[in-house]
Order: C-alpha cells, then structure tokens, then sequence
C-alpha cells in the first residue's frame, strides 16, 4: 500500500450504472446539462431519498460523506430534445414566468437534456473525521438496499441497472481500487487506465504497488473545481458550495475487466462474496 | 447458496414491468430532424423512446380507462360563473361577480381580462385601441390541475356564500380582495385524482398542492443494435399523370425510421401512490391496475398514419418486490444478436430470463414477493415467475400478490 491515511475510515460500496445518467452541474430554464461523472449533489440526494428525508431537511451527517468514484466506463454524451405544449390548445400551453400564455408560434417549448450514455461507475462513499459512525452507515446501507423512494441516476428516467449497494466496508477505498471492473476487455491487451475522481487527496488512494498509477504528490492536489456540494435541497433554497476535484489514475490489470450484464454479476457476486467471508457478522444484515 | 426466508412477511413496496415489444419499420418518437431517437448503450447504437414519450401515451390511455379527466387552465373563474349561470340559474352578473371570487380567493396571484375599448364608450375621445379591464374576469397567474369536480366544489363554496357575494364589490384589479374563503378554495385546488395522484403535479403556487409522482418510466431502447433507415419517397402528380405532359414527380424526399425488439420497463412506488391517495385501498388497487395495463398497451404516435406500428408485446413480466425498484436494462447492455436467424426477439426472451434469475439471486429473492409473465410465441420463459394466459390475469394475479389479497391460503 502506498499510504495508510485512508484507514480507520469506514464507508459504503456504491455502483452507478444504467443505460441512461444524467448528473445536472450548471442547468438553466430549458437547457439541462450533465457532468461527465456522478455529482456529490447527486450522489448525496440519491442517498437522502433513499433514506425518505424530504427536501430542505437537514443533510449534514451526509455531508459529511467523501465521494471518490471510479470511471468503470466513461460514457458518451447524449442530447435529447424535449418539447412541451406542442400540439395542445394554447390554454393548455406553458405558463410564462410573467404569468402569461405563450402564444402560437413560441407555444411548444424546446428543453435540451443531456445525458451520460452507455457509462458506468464504481463508487465509495467515505466516513470524514466527525462524520457518520459504523452504525449510521448501517442504518444508510439499510436504505439503499430498501429505499424509500425508488433510485435514480440524476434524473427519474434514468433508473439504475443491478445492485446499487455493493458493500458496507471498513476500507471503502482499498475495496474500490479492487472491485471487478464493470467493462469488456479484449483478452491479452494488458492494464487499462481507469481514472479516479474525488473531492479528497487521491495521495490516500490505496493503490498496490505493483500497479502503474499518477504520482501521488500530483493526485494530492486538486486538478479542477466544480459547484456540486450541496447545502440544501429546499425547492425554493437549493444551494451547492463549490469544492476541488481531484483526479488519480490508475492502470488497472486487465483480469479485474468482468464484461457487462449478468456475467458481470456473476463475478461480482463472487468477489463480494469472498471479501464479505471473514467479517460476515459485521457487513450483512 | 440457500437465502434464508424472513419470519415475518414483508409489505410489497414496488410493482416493476418489464416488457419485450418487437416493432416494425417505424418512427415513434422523433428528434428535432425528424430522425429516429437514438442512444449508445454496450458501445451499440440502438433505437430509443424517450420516457416522456411513453408516459404521455401511457397517461392518455389511462385516462380513458379510468373516465376521469382532469382540468389545466387559468380560467378556473370563467368555468365556475359558467356553471353558476347555467346550472344554477344565478343572473348573470352575480354569477361573474362569483367565478371571479372564487379565482381570485385562491393564494395563486391572478390578473385581469382586458379587451379593446367599445366604440361610443363614455368619455367618446378614447384612443383607438386602448384596452380595458374586463371586470369579474381573472385569470390565476399560473395553470390550476384539478380534477373537473372541482368545479362543482368551488362553485359550492359561492353557493354558500351567496349572501356575501351579493353584497361584496366586483373584481376589477389584481389587488381586491375576495370575500371567499382562502383555504377552503386552496382546499379544493390541492384537490387530486388518479392521474395527478398516480402521475404527480407541479403547482408550486399553493403550498403542498404539488404531488410528487409515483410512476417511474425508464427510456425504452432496442435489445440490439440499429441503424436508422432513411425511406425516399416520391408523390405523383395527378394533373402531369392524366395529361402524360410532363415527367417526373410532384414531390420527393424521405422519411427515417428503423425496427426492433424494444425493452420497456417502469415502476409503481405502492407506498407513494397510498400516501398520495390517503387510507384508499380500493382506489390503489383500482390505479395501479388501470397503469399497468395501459403502460403495457399504449404506443407513442409519432408517425403512425405512415407505419401503423400497432404491434403487442411478445413478453410481459410483472415483478412484485418488498425492497426496491430492478431494471434489467443490463440484460441487453452487451447487444443481441441473430446469428442463427431467429430474429431478436427470442434471443431477447432468453436474455431476460438469464439476468433475472442472476440478479434475484444476488440481492436475495426473498424480496420478490409475487411475479408472473404472459407472453405471445414465447412457451418456456423460466426464472420470471408463474404463466398466465393472458394480460387481464396476469395484472389481477399481480394485484393480489402485492395488495397481500391470497386466494386459497392463509398467510401466517
């Protein structure tokens, strides 16, 4: 192991991953973006809903939650154009923000959504020093394995494939430097770079020493920032604080490719498996 | 490995439907270009329908089948003078005076009617095309939703304040006051019926009239890849074609489209759906079955006078689950193929059925309370629960393993 900083901080095994995401970073009226990776904000109301907490109630304990995410697959970028009161009488149509019809020709309403298509991550949430204790997690994987409200990936069309909660864990970042990698691989092609991304120093990313990776000293400084940490979700009071970005990426051997759908599974089950045997007790319910 | 059964039983929580629905030649939901919608998915490029797309065909047909329709305007006023004047048989300018009230009794801010001065009008020098306040005709500043027997609630509450009404001043601008009472008009307007309660509502204007959905409905997309097909096309010129004096055609162009097996999946969330409706037990049965039937029948119809796409499904699976919502999209993440000719659709079935079985295995099928398929051509569908022989059983069946209503054993 390259660092032992990361230890002693327990956290939960997340996957995303649907033929659909779409995580909003910066959207405006009709023009609905997406980052090209799960969002803090959106990882984060995903597990507020998953735990039935309503909007605009208090979101601290899971604030205090670090996201670094594996890019398993990338993804392409999809827009989607929508439209709204086309086709209908003119009564029917969107109401103005000044309270007033659209009127014939502007009355159908053009929305751009972008979408993350064809991408897959692997996720940790991380206990901070402060935050949430072996049994709030407990209390969090028990809510994301029977949600209140069903998940979404950024958006209620976007539905998650297969399990969403891998593993309840006390190495959360040693554990998703390891999981089976959710992507096809050509047999013989060697290690693939799988980027890392966090809102924390990826110096403590547990990376065996065998395996190529960026330096440390450079993943221990932010490469970029971005407005996703949210405050509230309130409707009428949503606010994010912007935080770093940081990036580290990993040459991940080309064994730990487990290909897509229920092959996959397979594997993973195997694995999680293995991992969950020694401290049974401890992880399953 | 054996799952342990838990002891006490577990509350069915969601209903998913998974659909396998093979589609011609067709476009049912088209891009900005007229293009088929499209989508990567296992590095494919496959045909795609946009959520939005399904849900209002599935929304309209619902509609039909369970005969209530709802209202979405912002000349609520005007629809209840109507029915004070005409049902009734208030004098008019009371009626006005009402309808006005009663919109302008709501918390949502309203505005006024203005139409062009008549000619002759007092004060004769007006200016040609000045407009005027319409009193007595508002227009709430956003659209209501309501069920249409709201109109009959709101024009109850005129009825019985008639008195005050007859003495109260007309409506004439955006800051006089009615003499309604507030909440019970908010009361009616917050009001839901089973498409606001089964497909939610914005209304941000009147506090907690908003309602969030409880349907979920997934992108549809091909099980396999596609390429958009472009069709030219040309039209015949019947003039140029009985005289024979001229060649060539009166029109040209061309049309996109493509064909495939379509996955198709969306969730009831029971538990939201009974919050939205209340303690109503018969009404969740009623919604939950009327949705599931017209999810599973309904088609977008984009196009359809060209291609008359009107295909069934060839493979319906209802799935009850006590712990969340599961779509098996990754089924076909890795494409379908048809190398032995057999089309997509049997491969597809196949698919299915395999990622079922893993997928249940591995988040532990003691939370898959009840499930069934019914299928067209399809003999051997195995980890997708019980057959039935046709869709009218299997959503009954559906219902009674996710309402808990056994027939012919007793649950401890």
């Amino acid at each position: 192991m390259t660092s032992s900083k990361a230890e002693g901080r327990p956290g939960l095994l997340l996957r995303l991953a649907g033929p659909l995401q779409s995580w909003g970073e910066k959207s405006h009226f009709t023009d609905r973006d997406t980052a090209r990776f799960p969002t803090r904000s959106g990882v984060i109301g995903m597990l507020a809903a998953a735990l039935g907490r309503k909007r605009g109630e208090p979101l601290d304990d899971l604030t205090a939650l670090s996201l670094t995410v594996r890019e398993d697959r990338p993804g392409v970028m999809m827009t989607d154009l929508h439209t709204v009161g086309g086709g209908l009488p003119n009564r029917d149509t969107v109401t103005t923000a000044e309270g007033k019809k659209r009127g014939g020709a502007t009355a159908t309403l053009l929305s751009r959504r972008a979408y993350l298509a064809d991408a897959v991550f692997t996720a940790a949430l991380t206990s901070t020093p402060g935050g949430p204790d072996a049994e709030a997690l407990s209390r969090y994987a028990e809510a994301l394995r029977e949600p209140r409200w069903p998940f979404y990936l950024g958006r209620r069309s976007c539905p998650p494939e297969g399990p969403v909660l891998l593993a309840q864990s006390e190495r959360p970042l040693e554990e998703l430097v390891r999981l089976p990698v959710s992507a096809e691989r050509v047999r013989g092609a060697g290690p693939l770079n799988l980027v890392f991304l966090s809102d924390q120093p990826l110096d403590v990313l547990p990376v065996p020493d065998e395996w190529a990776s960026s330096p440390a000293d450079e993943s221990a400084r932010p490469t970029s920032t971005i407005n996703d940490d949210p405050r509230s979700f309130h409707p009428k009071r949503r606010t994010y604080r912007v935080r770093p970005l940081y990036r580290r990426t990993v040459a991940v051997p080309e064994e730990r490719f487990a290909g897509l759908g229920a092959p996959y599974l397979v594997v993973l089950e195997k694995h999680l498996a293995e991992y969950r045997a020694p401290s049974e007790e401890g992880v399953t319910p | 490995m054996e799952k342990t059964v838990s002891a006490t039983p577990r509350p069915a929580r969601f209903i998913d439907i998974h659909v396998l629905q093979s589609v011609p030649f067709a476009n049912l939901n088209r891009d900005d270009t007229n293009s088929v919608k499209t989508v990567q998915y296992g590095n494919a490029q496959r045909t795609r329908v946009s959520s939005q797309s399904w849900k209002r065909a599935a929304r309209e047909k619902f509609q039909e089948e369970i005969g209530e329709r709802a209202l979405r305007t912002r000349r609520i006023g005007e629809r209840v003078t109507r029915e004070l004047a005409e049902t009734r048989g208030w004098p008019l300018p009371l009626a006005e005076r009402g309808g006005a009230h009663v919109a302008a009794g709501s918390s949502i801010k309203f505005e006024l009617a203005k139409e062009k001065q008549k000619e002759g009008a007092e004060g004769g020098a007006a200016k040609k095309d000045a407009k005027v306040v319409v009193p007595n005709k508002v227009f709430t500043n956003a659209l209501v939703y309501v069920p249409e027997t709201a109109v009959r609630e709101l024009a109850d509450i005129a009825e019985e304040h008639r008195e005050k009404l007859e003495s109260a001043k007309d409506i004439k601008k955006p800051a006089d006051k009615s003499v309604l009472p507030q909440p019970t008009i908010d009361g009616v307007l917050k009001a839901r019926n089973g498409v606001i309660n089964l497909f939610g509502r914005m209304l941000a204007e009147v506090d907690d009239a908003g309602v969030d959905g409880a349907v979920q409905v997934a992108h549809a997309m091909t099980t396999h890849e596609t390429d958009v097909e472009f069709d030219y096309f040309s039209a015949v010129d019947d003039i140029s074609q009985e005289w024979n004096d001229a060649t060539g055609s009166g029109h040209m162009g061309h049309g996109q489209y493509s064909a495939g097996t379509f996955y198709r999946f969306a969730t009831i969330d029971l538990e939201e759906l009974a919050g939205n409706l209340g303690d109503d037990p018969a009404s969740v049965r009623e919604l939950t079955g009327a949705f599931l039937a017209t999810f599973v029948e309904s088609l977008p119809g984009a196009k359809k006078n060209s291609t008359a796409p009107y295909t069934p499904p060839g493979l319906i699976h209802l799935a009850v689950r006590a712990d969340r919502p599961l779509s098996f999209a990754a089924a076909f993440e890795k494409p379908v193929t048809s190398s032995r000719g057999e089309g997509f659709e049997e491969p597809s079935v196949a698919r299915l059925t395999a990622y079922a079985a893993q997928a249940n295995k591995m988040l532990g099928s003691r939370r898959l309370l009840a499930s069934g398929w019914t299928s067209i051509g399809h003999e051997d569908a195995q980890h997708v629960g019980d057959r039935y022989d046709g869709i009218e059983e299997l959503v009954e069946a559906t219902l009674r393993g996710a309402l808990g209503e056994k027939t012919g054993e007793v649950s401890s």
